[in-house]
This record gives structure tokens, sequence and C-alpha cells, in this order.
């Protein structure tokens, strides 16, 4: 859905609108909290929120308020419905949690740093977790990643929304750059043969998963 | 000073970190929403205490890392009614009143369902409830222990999804209700759970166990 104002989703109403700043892998800091809280009093904004993918939603602020409001956040503009990359989420991982097997958090931030702003046919999730319990969801964003000890998993085509999809594995026992590599051949395969719009659960759905694997693992 | 501010024990749902001597906590953010007050609160904690992660959880949560296991009942209280521990949440989507797409009303019947499930207790494992004000369930609805979604002709309440380790699509148990048809069956579906689960087993390996039908004739 094409938006009237970049970065800003049109509301029920026609005249507000809401934002989703970039939080790449839900991580946050104590000033950003605070602007957080600073803005919703001096903006009187009706619902902060916070959404599926990891990320804050401000709903309800008038065109007017956008500009003033996105200086005060000092955040950068999260996309919300273009079709690119709209977040990497990840679990805390081997960062501090004792389950822990790999570092989603670090690659959580590499794949969001290196692949948000490309243009796709659909929009674009990951979920990256470093462990098998999967709290980033991996199975169910459009590139997800666990850690076992022996290595990264990757899984293709999960989607969580209306229509349902759980994603099949496409590789496993993976170092952190082959992960990295192989989400770019994906997404270099999936722009080169995707329809317009078609997200990548229906792609893969479409072609099936043996397609993908013979383009991408070859 | 009442014996809950004497109690030094660890706090129910605070969860050991790695380094085997600090705590994460996810404050009880109902649906996700975040009045100034809270992110003011948890902005002053994570200063204060000099916390070294804040993160934005898959389940609508904040999870503040890496609390000094003596801190941690001084932080629950300055949360106030956030810091409720619960295992189980409920995540939503803005719904109808602003959401342009929105088919019924998600935040104040979110909040209902909420305290429901808060006030269940003795499940046998945590539950995660995702309502969604439309098809699209930006709240995930069908990868949730309990999910609803929206449309025009009312409810669709699901059961039994999951999106961890062995993820399962859940099964619709109900359509086109109403909201209390909708949050009637949700009880219902939780006491049959509540009845039949064993310890510690997820509503999806409760289904896949005794089947979806058998869950469906005992809800009817």
């Amino acid at each position: 859905m094409a938006e009237k104002i970049p970065g800003a989703i049109q509301q029920r109403d026609k005249s507000r609108y809401a934002v989703v700043p970039r939080t790449p892998a839900g991580l946050m800091t104590a000033d950003q909290l605070e602007a957080l809280a600073k803005a919703v009093r001096a903006y009187d904004i009706p619902i902060v929120k916070i959404t599926s993918g990891q990320r804050i939603a401000l709903v309800g602020m008038t065109e007017d308020q956008l500009e003033p409001l996105w200086n005060d956040l000092g955040m950068d503009k999260g996309k919300a419905t273009e079709l690119c990359v709209h977040y990497a989420q990840a679990c805390p991982g081997t960062e501090t949690c004792k389950y822990g097997v790999g570092d989603s958090i670090a690659l959580g931030l590499e794949l969001e740093k290196l692949f948000q702003g490309v243009d796709l046919p659909a929009k674009f999730k990951f979920g990256i977790s470093g462990c098998p319990m999967c709290c980033g969801e991996s199975y169910v964003r459009d590139f997800g990643a666990f850690a076992k000890k022996s290595g990264w998993t990757v899984i293709v085509g999960g989607n969580a929304g209306g229509r349902a999809r759980i994603g099949d594995v496409l590789a496993e026992e993976l170092s952190e750059e082959q992960v990295v590599d192989l989400a770019r051949r994906c997404i270099d395969y999936y722009r080169e043969n995707a329809r317009k719009r078609e997200r990548v659960s229906m792609f893969v759905s479409r072609v099936g998963v043996d397609a993908v694997k013979q383009a991408v693992l070859e | 000073m009442t014996n809950a501010d004497k109690d030094t024990s660890v706090p129910r749902g605070a969860i050991l970190q790695r380094d085997g001597k600090t705590y994460a906590i996810k404050p009880r953010t109902p649906l996700g929403v975040l009045p100034a007050e809270t992110l003011k609160a948890m902005a002053e904690i994570v200063e204060e205490y000099d916390l070294p992660m804040v993160k934005v959880t898959a389940g609508q949560r904040l999870m503040l890392v890496g609390i000094k296991e003596e801190d941690l009942r001084p932080i629950l209280h300055r949360l106030g009614p956030c810091g409720e521990l619960c295992a189980h949440y409920v995540q939503a989507c803005p719904g109808a009143n602003v959401c342009r797409l929105g088919m019924r009303e998600t935040l104040a019947f979110g909040t209902v369902l909420e305290e429901l499930l808060v006030a269940m207790k003795d499940l046998p494992a945590k539950v995660k409830v995702g309502i969604s004000g439309c098809s699209m369930c930006c709240s995930e609805s069908h990868l949730r222990d309990i999910g609803l979604l929206g449309k025009k002709s009312g409810w669709t309440v699901i059961f039994g999804g999951n999106a961890g380790t062995r993820p399962r699509q859940g099964d619709v148990i109900g359509e086109k209700l109403s909201d209390g048809e909708a949050a009637a069956l949700v009880l219902r579906a939780l006491e049959h759970y509540k009845r039949h689960g064993k310890p510690k087993e997820r509503t999806a390996r409760f289904v896949e166990r005794v089947g979806i039908e058998s869950i469906r004739e005992a809800l009817a």
C-alpha cells in the first residue's frame, strides 16, 4: 500500500499517522526510552505500543507533528509498508541468555544493516535465534536462523500473518559468515524470481523449496 | 513494611542469566501498550541501575537484562502493576479504532482477555495469546496458544499455535463470535486445557496428543 508520507502509516481517520522507529534486533537504550516518554507527553500521542516485530509503534500523530517528532526522537525511520526489509528480530542469545549457543544479536544486527533499504518484491522480515527454542521466531519469518552447537540452521518461507506458513529448513551447520552469504543468495534469487508483492512464504510455496535449494545452495 | 518488602527470595518470573548471577525481567505490559509513565520509569531504572541491555521481545514485552539479585525487588516495586511478572501474555495489534484495515476493536477487548488469562491459576504451561483486528493477523494469531482474528462477521478463535522450536499452526475452534462469545470460548478452552493438559505441556503439544476433534467436542 503506497503511503502519502514516506515512513508514516495513515490511520483510519485519514488525518492521523503511525510511525515505527528502527530498533534493530529490538535493542533500546535508556535515552531512547526517555525520548519516547517525553515525545508521548509533548505530542499527546494516543497509543504507543510494542509490535510483533520487536519494534515500538507510535500511533495517532497529525501530519505536522511528524517531522518535529522524528527530530525529537533522534531515531531512524523504520519501514512499515514499503517493499523491503522491515526488520531483523533476535533473541538475546549468547550475549546474556543461559541457553544461547549462537550470537543472535550480532547476526541479527549484521543482517539488518546489510539488507535494510534494499528494494524487494514484498516486505521481508528476519528472525534470528541463539538456540533451537527459537525465541526469535525463526520458523515464521521470511528468513530465519537458529543456532545449535554444530552451527546455524537456516529456514526460509515462514510467515506469521493471515496466510501463516511454517518455513522450510534450507541448510544446517553453517558458520555466521555462511548464513550471511546464504541470506544474500536467497535475497538475490527472490528478487529475480518472485512476483511483485509475493512474500517469501508464497514464493517458496509456488516454486517449491527444492527449487530454492537448487538455486541458492549449488 | 509488609512481608513482601522483607522477602529477599528471587521473585518468580526473574530469569537467571548466562553469567549465573544477574537476572532479566519482562514486566507486565498488557497488549504491548507503553504509557509515558511506564517508558519513563523504565528509562530511569535502566540509568540508575546501569542495566546493560533493554530489548523488545517477540511477545510485545520489554526485557530488562542484567539486574543484580538484590535490585530485583526494588525494581519490580518501582514498576508498580508492570512489576507483576506473569508467564502468560496477550499481544495485540492496534485494531479497528485506529488501523484503516481493522475490522474489530482489539485493545479494550484484549485487556479483558489479559485480565481473564492472568487470573487463571495453575495452567499446565505458559499461554500466549495473539489478538488481531483483521485477517492480516499482525498479532500472529495462528501461531499463538490462543489466537483471535477479527472479521466483519465476528471473531475467529484459534487454539494450539506455536512459533518456537516445534512450530505449529493453530486450529480454528470458533467463528463469527461476538466479544462475549469469544471471551467465553477462550475461557472454556483454557479450563479444558487446565484440566486435561499435562504439566509443562504447551497447547500445541496438547492438541497433537489428544487431537483437535476431542477438544472441539468438549468445547461445543
